[in-house]
């Protein structure tokens, strides 16, 4: 199987009342490893959907979906979440920091959720969890509270958690979305020094300056026309 | 996942407050009413010791103490005749509460033939004497609570009823909890003690310390007064516990109404909370938080909430039970003593966790059944 991610005739159709609404109808889609894809299309296009679809958060209708040339569209649920867990760091428009914890303990929240070998003792959690938020150049905030942080640096505590277990990809939905102009350049140069030191990432975006350096895939209608 | 709900606890200070006073009040309710149960059902328990042994003889209808029992004291002297009955050991008594001026509590005078004493304080150490034989007339043995009350020494005087009388003996306390009958009593002789109550040549009952089997005593007693009353201690019991179900119903109904009332205030707290975290919990899903740890994660929490509120709850069960027993007329209450017996606090512990775990089941439920991307989307 080639390519990190890859889609064959993905359907997705939701009955509001007695309606049916294909937000996905037959999509193809590959993303190989190192690439960086940004998916473009207009509000209701299907982008969402599809982003759900390959994080695992929902199942197609119909179709295949393989992330690293396993079967996810016929996963149980506990099979998807560990999946989650382990292969995909996930980066939302509205950060969605866990506001009760500092900047450390949100960053190393996710590798709590690692099993079996991968299992880490709570040293190395704090360890690695560090590692990854200097590396987002916020040492000096370790201990802050989400709430005393600005957009930009929420949302490199954000990418920081999303790379915290290694995944092999990164999903970002909109992740500049909330932000000002000089912070989504920060965000955006981020994303692609992660790219550059090897982790794949698929981001959604409405912005095309953002768009730079990247596959762009256009989708309209649920299905990618370029 | 106990160390995020700690800090989810400490995050929401406010909500976690009004909570943590809901279940506190409904603890420190429980909780006293438990004690409350527990000192009485010990006291009783402890009155019923004093009985081991005996046979009480007393007018048909009547239980322990015998003091609404009212028999001649000829009727007494047949019965100590009987080859049943020691004589050296057995005694007419009277058993009679009085109340001194305008104070609520009662002292019980319990009359007896002097050197029979033994019979109705069986092994109590005495400080002082223990005899009234060869003692003036309003010589008395007290029981503790009767000292303590009355401020009285071995050597001083008391005043009871505009009588006066010398303590030459007061005994050490036997209940654990409550005052007992024997604690809060004063022993003098049978004949000072009819001439106070103005009964002359009456008795309550006689305590009978049997030759033989006691079994066998009460039998042949009862067969040959049928419309007495052989009270034994099976009989006490009996009566004690008659009594003590009636409030330990009554008791209990107010402590499971109670524990209904914190089992909703800490389900609706965390109703809200799961509810306000609804996007915090799509989040952690979405990163591969699996349910069974979201399902720990609100348990832990209703938890905490509960263990904080019911541990102040047990510290301040202490001042709230002085503060009843000083309602009640105590005046020997410390405020800063802790007195909570050890069975009442395991009893409340368990109690702080079952409230603990059944509160946050539904809500830990409704939040597993969180689906990701509709909690993304939530706002």
């Amino acid at each position: 199987m080639k390519g990190l991610v890859k889609g064959e005739g993905l359907w997705k159709t939701y009955k509001l009342d007695s309606t049916e609404v294909h937000a996905l109808r037959g999509l193809d889609i590959t993303v190989d490893e190192g690439e960086f894809v940004s998916i473009m299309g207009p509000s209701g296009s299907g982008k969402s959907t599809l982003l759900h679809i390959i994080g695992g958060l929902d199942t197609p209708t119909s179709g295949d979906l393989y992330i690293g040339g396993k079967k996810i569209s016929a996963m149980k649920d506990s099979e998807l979440t560990r999946m989650r867990a382990e292969t995909i760091g996930f980066v939302f428009q509205t950060f969605n920091l866990l506001p009760a914890l500092t900047v450390r303990d949100n960053v190393e929240f996710p590798m709590r959720n690692l099993s079996g070998d991968k299992k880490l003792n709570k040293s190395s959690r704090i360890k690695r969890a560090e590692e990854c938020v200097e590396m987002v150049g916020l040492g000096p905030r370790m201990n802050y509270l989400p709430s005393k942080l600005s957009g930009g640096e929420r949302q490199r505590v954000a990418i920081a958690r999303a790379l915290v277990n290694n995944p092999k990809f990164i999903l970002a939905d909109e992740p500049t979305g909330n932000l000002d102009t000089d912070a989504s350049k920060n965000i955006i140069n981020l994303m692609h020094q992660v790219n550059e030191e090897g982790t794949t990432v698929i981001m959604v975006t409405h912005d095309k300056e953002t768009t730079k350096d990247t596959r762009i895939m256009r989708i309209r209608d649920g299905v990618i026309i370029t | 996942m106990l160390d995020i709900a700690f800090k989810d606890f400490k995050a929401k200070k406010g909500r976690a407050a009004m909570c943590i006073i809901g279940v506190m009040v409904c603890i420190l309710l429980i909780g006293t009413v438990n004690l409350v149960l527990y000192e009485m059902e010990s006291g009783l328990k402890g009155d019923l010791g004093t009985v081991n042994g005996k046979l009480y003889f007393e007018k048909n209808g009547t239980s322990y103490p015998p003091y609404g029992s009212i028999i001649t004291q000829n009727l007494g002297n047949e019965v100590l005749n009987r080859s049943e009955v020691n004589p050296d050991k057995s005694t007419a008594a009277l058993f009679a509460p009085i109340q001194n001026g305008n104070e609520t509590r009662y002292t019980m005078i319990v009359g007896l033939t002097p050197g029979k004493e033994q019979a109705f304080i069986q092994n109590t150490t005495v400080n002082g004497k223990s005899s009234l034989v060869g003692e003036s007339d309003n010589a008395v043995i007290i029981g503790s609570e009767t000292a303590k009350n009355y401020n009285a020494t071995v050597g001083s005087t008391i005043k009871l009823s505009n009588n006066e009388y010398k303590v030459i003996g007061i005994m050490k306390k036997v209940g654990t909890g409550w005052p007992l009958t024997i604690d809060g009593s004063i022993i003098m002789s049978l004949s000072h003690a009819q001439s106070v109550m103005q009964m002359p040549g009456l008795i309550s009952t006689v305590i009978i310390i049997p030759n033989g089997s006691i079994d066998t005593a009460e039998t042949n007693l009862q067969n040959a007064y049928p419309s007495y009353s052989i009270y034994s201690e099976h009989d006490t019991k009996k009566t004690l516990d008659d009594n003590l179900s009636q409030i330990r119903i009554f008791f209990n109904m107010i402590s499971v109404f109670i524990f209904f009332v914190s089992v909703i205030i800490i389900m609706i707290v965390m109703m809200m909370s799961v509810k306000e975290k609804t996007k915090e919990i799509g989040t952690m899903r979405a990163i591969g938080t699996k349910k069974r740890s979201i399902l720990a994660l609100i348990i832990y929490e209703s938890f905490i909430l509960s263990l904080v509120g019911g541990i102040i709850g047990i510290i301040l069960m202490s001042p709230t039970y002085n503060l009843l027993g000083v309602l009640m007329g105590a005046t020997d209450v410390n405020f800063l003593s802790f007195n909570i017996p050890t069975p009442v606090i395991i009893q409340v512990l368990v109690i702080v966790f079952i409230i603990g775990t059944f509160s946050g089941l539904l809500p830990a439920y409704l939040a597993t059944r969180i689906s990701p991307i509709d909690a993304l989307r939530y706002e």
